[in-house]
C-alpha cells in the first residue's frame, strides 16, 4: 500500500479543519453582534415609547449583517452547505430580530427580500454581497420571533400596553396558520413548529385575561 | 394592519420551495438505499470467491459495481448541483461508504492493493462521461468529487471488516500466504489511519468506535495467523 494514500487524505482533512476553525472565529464575531441586538430587544419589553428604540435596533442589525457577509464571503466556493451548520442558529436569531423590528415598525411580516433591505439599507451597487438567508433559517427565525413576541406580550401588559398583546396575538396566529401550509419532514424545524402553538396559546391567554377584566377599550 | 392575504400568499410560496427540497431529499433517500443494498450484495458475492471460480466471481462483481456506479450517477449525482452536494451529503453518505467498501474489497481481492480516493472518483467520473443524454457541463464537473474524503475513510474502515472475514476464510482453508498478506495490509492500515485520526475524532459519528473496530479486526487476524503458523510448525515437526 502506498503511503500517499493517507498523506493525500491528510491534506484534504487538514484544509477542511483549518477552514472550519477560521469560519468558527468569524461566527463568534457574528454571535457577538447578535448579542448586542438581543440586549436592545430585551430593553423593548418594558419601553413605553417603542418607536424611539427602533432606530438603534436597525443600526445594530446592519452591524450583524456586515459580520455575516464577512463570514459568508470566506466560505469556499460550492461549500456553503458543508459549513452552514456553524452559523445557522445565530443567523436564525438575526432573522427573528429583523422580523421583530419590522413588525414593530410596519406591523407586517417581513419576507426574505424585506430582510435583505433591512440588513443592507444603503443602496447596494450591483452584485454587492448580501447576507444569504436560507429558507430553513428564515422559518426557524419566525419560530424564534413568535416565542419572543409571546414573552414581550406578557411584559408589555405589565406596563399597561394592552393593545400590543392583542396585535401580537393576531400577528402570531397568522404566522401559525401560515406554517400549517408547509409540509415538514421530521427535523429540527418541525419540532420548532410543534413548539410554536404553545407560544400562540400563551398570547391568546394574555388577550383573554385582559379582555375578561375589561381592560381593552 | 397586517394584510392577511400577503402573509398567506408568502407561505404558499414558501410551501412550494420547502416541498421541492423535501421531495428531492426523499428521492435521494430511495436512491441511497438502493446503492447500499446493491453494494452489500457485491460484498457477499466477493466472499464466495474463495469457494467458486474466482475469475468468474470477479467479472460478475465488476459488472455489478458498474451498475452501482450507474445508479450513483443517474439517481444521486444527477439530482445535485455543485453546491447542493454538501446540502444533502448526510442523506447519501452511507451509500457512498458502502460502495467504497465494496469497490475497495473487490480491488484488494483481485489486484491485491488498496485503491485511492482519486482512483475511485476517476472511475465514477469516467463512467459519467459515457454519453447519457442531456448531461450538463456543471454536473460532469461534480462527478470528479463524487466520493468525499470522509466517505472514503469510513468506507475504508468498513472494508477492514471484510478483509478480516476474508482472512479468517483463508486461514480455515490453510491458505497461509493469503492470510498473512491480509494481516500485513490490515496492520499498515491500522497504523496509518492514526495520521488522520486527529481529524476523525472531530466528526461526531462514533468514529472512535470505528477506529476501535479496525484494531479489533487486526487482533482477530493476528490470532488467526498465529494459529496457522503454530499448526504449520506442528506438521513440519512430525
Amino acid at each position: 500500500m502506498e503511503s500517499s494514500l493517507f498523506s493525500q487524505l491528510n491534506k484534504y482533512l487538514e484544509e477542511e479543519a483549518r477552514c472550519r476553525e477560521m469560519l468558527r472565529e468569524c461566527r463568534d464575531q457574528c454571535d457577538a453582534a447578535v448579542r448586542t441586538t438581543a440586549v436592545l430587544v430585551e430593553s423593548l419589553h418594558k419601553e413605553r415609547d417603542l418607536s424611539s428604540k427602533l432606530k438603534a435596533l436597525y443600526e445594530a442589525l446592519q452591524e450583524v449583517a456586515s459580520e455575516f457577509v464577512q463570514l459568508q464571503l470566506k466560505v469556499p466556493l460550492h461549500e456553503y452547505y458543508k459549513y452552514n451548520e456553524l452559523w445557522r442558529s445565530s443567523l436564525a436569531q438575526a432573522v427573528a430580530t429583523g422580523c421583530l423590528v419590522y413588525y414593530l415598525d410596519c406591523n407586517q411580516l417581513a419576507d426574505i427580500s424585506v430582510l435583505e433591505k433591512i440588513f443592507h439599507p444603503k443602496k447596494q451597487e450591483e452584485g454587492a454581497p448580501v447576507v444569504r438567508i436560507e429558507l430553513e433559517d428564515y422559518l426557524v427565525g419566525l419560530c424564534n420571533l413568535v416565542s419572543e413576541l409571546s414573552r414581550m406580550s406578557v411584559n408589555r401588559v405589565t406596563i399597561g400596553d394592552f393593545e400590543f398583546a392583542v396585535q401580537a396575538a393576531k400577528f402570531c396566529s397568522e404566522i401559525l396558520a401560515g406554517f400549517r401550509l408547509l409540509n415538514f419532514r421530521n427535523d429540527y424545524l418541525r419540532r420548532r413548529f410543534d413548539g410554536m402553538k404553545y407560544d400562540v396559546k400563551k398570547l391568546e391567554e394574555v388577550v383573554y385575561d385582559i379582555s375578561i377584566r375589561g381592560l381593552l377599550k | 394592519m397586517l394584510k392577511q392575504s400577503s402573509a398567506s400568499y408568502l407561505f404558499q410560496k414558501l410551501s412550494e420551495d420547502l416541498s421541492f427540497l423535501i421531495e428531492k431529499r426523499e428521492r435521494l433517500v430511495k436512491a441511497s438505499r438502493d446503492v447500499t443494498y446493491q453494494s452489500k450484495k457485491v460484498i457477499y458475492l466477493l466472499h464466495r470467491a474463495v469457494d467458486e471460480e474466482p475469475l468468474s466471481v470477479f467479472s460478475k462483481a465488476e459488472e455489478q459495481l458498474h451498475t452501482i456506479r450507474k445508479l450513483i450517477c443517474d439517481l444521486i449525482l444527477s439530482e445535485l448541483s455543485l453546491e447542493n452536494y454538501y446540502r444533502f451529503h448526510e442523506v447519501f453518505t452511507t451509500a457512498l461508504q458502502e460502495y467504497t467498501e465494496a469497490r475497495l474489497f473487490c480491488a484488494y481481492l483481485k489486484e491485491n492493493r488498496i485503491m485511492t480516493l482519486d482512483e475511485l472518483n476517476a472511475e465514477i467520473a469516467h463512467q459519467s462521461e459515457q454519453p447519457t443524454e442531456g448531461l450538463r457541463e456543471e454536473t460532469t464537473q461534480q462527478f470528479i468529487t463524487s466520493i468525499s474524503p470522509k466517505d472514503y475513510i469510513l468506507g475504508l474502515v468498513d472494508s477492514s471488516g471484510e478483509l478480516m472475514r476474508h482472512c479468517i476464510n483463508c486461514a480455515s482453508r490453510n491458505e497461509t500466504d493469503k492470510a498473512f498478506q491480509v494481516e500485513c495490509v490490515l496492520r499498515q492500515l491500522s497504523t496509518e489511519i492514526k495520521f488522520v485520526g486527529v481529524y476523525l475524532s472531530r466528526w461526531n459519528d462514533n468514529l472512535d468506535n470505528k477506529l476501535e473496530a479496525i484494531r479489533a479486526n487486526l487482533g482477530k487476524v493476528e490470532n488467526a495467523c498465529y494459529q496457522l503458523y503454530i499448526r504449520g510448525m506442528e506438521f513440519r515437526q512430525h
